[in-house]
C-alpha cells in the first residue's frame, strides 16, 4: 500500500462496500473509502454519478442497501442486539446526525426565522441548552461567517451567499465533529461563491473534518486532502488532488476534467 | 315588507342562531383537531395507520353528510348509543368535515419543500418537534385559505342539523316561513346572520394568516 497510509491520523469515518439502489437502478455500486480526522475529503463527478446520494448515505438521510458506514469505530444505523444486528429507526439516527452535520445546495434555512433564530433553534430546542449561552455562541459563529450585521435578517431578505453562510453557521452551532457539504455553491452566482468558499477554507484551516461534493475544482485542488472521482456509481479514481487532478489515469476522469476546467 | 314577522319572533331566531353557533364552533374545532393526526397517518411509514386514514378519508368524503348525521342520530341507537340531537349533529358534521380537512392539511404539509424536512433531519431534530416548530408554521400559510373556505361551508352546512331535530337557524326560519307566509323578510334576516357569522370566521382567518406571514 501507499506509504502515506502509515503517517495518517486514524480514520474517523470508514465506508465499506456501500450499495444503494433507487428505483431499481444501482446508483452506488460498492463504495469504499476512509476519512481521516481533521481532513478534507472531496467527492467529484458528473451529475448522476451518485456523489450526492453517497454524501446522503454518510449521514443516513439515505439509508444504504448494503455495506456499512463506521463512525469513530461504531457501525452507523445498526444496533447489536444479542448476536443480531438490527436497523436503527429514524429516531435513533438523530444523535449521529447531530455529530455529522450537513449543508445543502439549496440552503434550506427556515423561512419564518431570522438568521439568529435559525442558528439557535436546534441547540436550544433539541439539546436543551440555555438560550443566552447559545445566542452568545451564535454571535461568534455569525462573526466567523462574516455576517454579524445580518443576525436579525430573514432568509428571503438575504442573498444566496449570505443564506448559505448562515446555513453553515446553523450546522456549526450543533458543534459537529464533521460537516458534509452537498454542492453548497452550485446554486450561487459566481460572485457569491467566493464568500462561501472563503468560509469553508477557514473551517478547513481550523481542522474541521469536511466531506464535500463539489464542482469547484480550484477549491478542491487547494483545500482537499483527498479526492474521490465517481463515475456511474463506481469509484473511478482516488488520491491526493495534486496527483489525481493533474495526472488523471482513467479516460472518464480525463473527460470530466476537460469539461469542468476552470 | 312586514318586519313584525321578524321582530315578533326575534327570540326564536336568536335561540336558533345560538344553536347554529354552538354546533358550527364545536364542529370547526373538533374537525380541525381530528384532521391533523389523520393527515399525518395518511402519509405515515406505518402501513396500518396509512390504511386506516385512507379508509377514513375515502368513506367520510364519499358519503353524504346527511347520511352521516342520520347514522349518528338514528343509527347509533341500534348499537345502544343514544345521542341528543345537538351532539348527534356535531358528531355527523365533525366526522364529515375532518375527512375534508385532513386532505387540506396533507396537501399543505406536502407543499413544504422537501429540503425543509431534510434540514430538520440533518440537524437531528425529532420529527414531532420539527413538525410543530418548523414545518407547521410554513404549512399554515398554505393551509389557511382552503381550510377557512371549507369551514365557511361547514358553518352553512350546519343547517343539516335541522333534519335531526336540532332547532338551528335555517330550520327555525323554514318553520317561521310556513307559519307566517313571509319568506322574504325572514330569509333576508337569515342571510344577514350567516353573513355576520362567516364574517367572524373570515376575520379570524385574516388574523391567523397575519400571524404566519413573513415580514417584508
Amino acid at each position: 500500500m501507499e506509504p502515506a497510509e502509515a503517517r495518517r491520523p486514524p480514520a474517523i469515518l470508514e465506508v465499506h462496500g456501500v450499495v444503494k439502489r433507487l428505483g431499481g437502478v444501482e446508483v452506488l455500486k460498492g463504495i469504499n473509502f476512509t476519512v481521516a480526522e481533521g481532513s478534507v475529503f472531496a467527492i467529484i463527478g458528473a451529475s448522476g454519478s451518485g456523489k450526492s446520494t453517497l454524501l446522503r448515505c454518510l449521514n443516513m438521510l439515505v439509508v444504504p442497501d448494503d455495506g456499512e458506514i463506521v463512525w469513530k469505530g461504531q457501525r452507523v444505523g445498526w444496533t447489536k442486539k444479542g448476536p443480531a444486528w438490527v436497523r436503527q429507526k429514524e429516531r435513533e439516527l438523530l444523535a449521529y446526525r447531530r455529530e455529522v452535520g450537513m449543508v445543502f445546495q439549496s440552503f434550506n434555512l427556515f423561512p419564518q426565522m431570522t438568521a439568529m433564530e435559525n442558528i439557535i433553534e436546534a441547540p436550544v430546542q433539541v439539546l436543551k441548552r440555555p438560550r443566552d449561552e447559545v445566542v452568545a455562541e451564535a454571535r461568534v459563529l455569525l462573526d466567523k461567517v462574516r455576517l454579524s450585521h445580518r443576525s436579525s435578517a430573514y432568509p428571503h431578505q438575504m442573498s444566496g451567499g449570505e443564506q448559505q453562510r448562515v446555513a453553515i453557521a446553523r450546522a456549526l452551532a450543533m458543534k459537529p465533529k464533521a460537516l458534509l457539504f452537498d454542492e453548497v455553491t452550485s446554486a450561487l452566482d459566481p460572485e457569491l461563491k467566493g464568500e462561501v468558499l472563503t468560509v469553508m477554507r477557514d473551517l478547513a484551516d481550523e481542522g474541521l473534518t469536511m466531506i464535500l461534493v463539489s464542482h469547484e475544482m480550484g477549491f478542491v485542488r487547494g483545500v482537499a486532502d483527498e479526492v474521490l472521482f465517481m463515475h456511474k456509481g463506481v469509484m473511478c479514481e482516488r488520491g491526493r488532488p495534486e496527483e489525481v487532478l493533474r495526472a488523471p489515469r482513467t479516460p472518464e476522469l480525463q473527460t470530466f476534467l476537460q469539461r469542468v476546467v476552470d | 315588507m312586514e318586519w313584525s314577522v321578524v321582530t315578533g319572533n326575534a327570540g326564536l331566531l336568536a335561540a336558533a342562531t345560538l344553536n347554529t353557533v354552538a354546533i358550527a364552533a364545536t364542529t370547526i374545532v373538533l374537525s380541525v383537531v381530528l384532521a391533523f393526526p389523520l393527515a399525518l397517518m395518511r402519509d405515515s411509514r406505518v402501513a396500518p395507520l396509512r390504511v386506516i386514514a385512507g379508509i377514513y378519508s375515502w368513506t367520510t368524503r364519499a358519503m353524504p353528510t346527511l347520511a352521516l348525521l342520520f347514522l349518528a342520530y338514528y343509527g347509533l341507537p341500534e348499537l345502544g348509543i343514544y345521542l341528543d340531537p345537538v351532539p348527534a349533529a356535531v358528531a355527523g358534521l365533525t366526522v364529515s368535515a375532518a375527512g375534508y380537512n385532513m386532505e387540506y392539511i396533507r396537501a399543505a404539509l406536502k407543499a413544504v419543500p422537501r429540503g425543509q424536512y431534510e434540514a430538520c433531519r440533518a440537524l437531528g431534530i425529532p420529527f414531532p418537534l420539527a413538525l410543530r416548530r418548523l414545518i407547521l408554521p410554513q404549512a399554515m400559510r398554505i393551509l389557511l385559505p382552503p381550510l377557512s373556505s371549507n369551514l365557511t361551508l361547514l358553518l352553512k352546512g350546519s343547517a343539516l342539523a335541522s333534519l335531526v331535530a336540532v332547532n338551528e337557524l335555517t330550520g327555525q326560519a323554514m318553520a317561521l316561513i310556513s307559519d307566517t307566509y313571509r319568506p322574504i323578510e325572514i330569509l333576508i334576516v337569515v342571510a344577514v346572520v350567516y353573513l355576520a357569522l362567516n364574517g367572524v370566521l373570515v376575520a379570524v382567518q385574516k388574523g391567523v394568516e397575519r400571524q404566519f406571514r413573513l415580514p417584508a
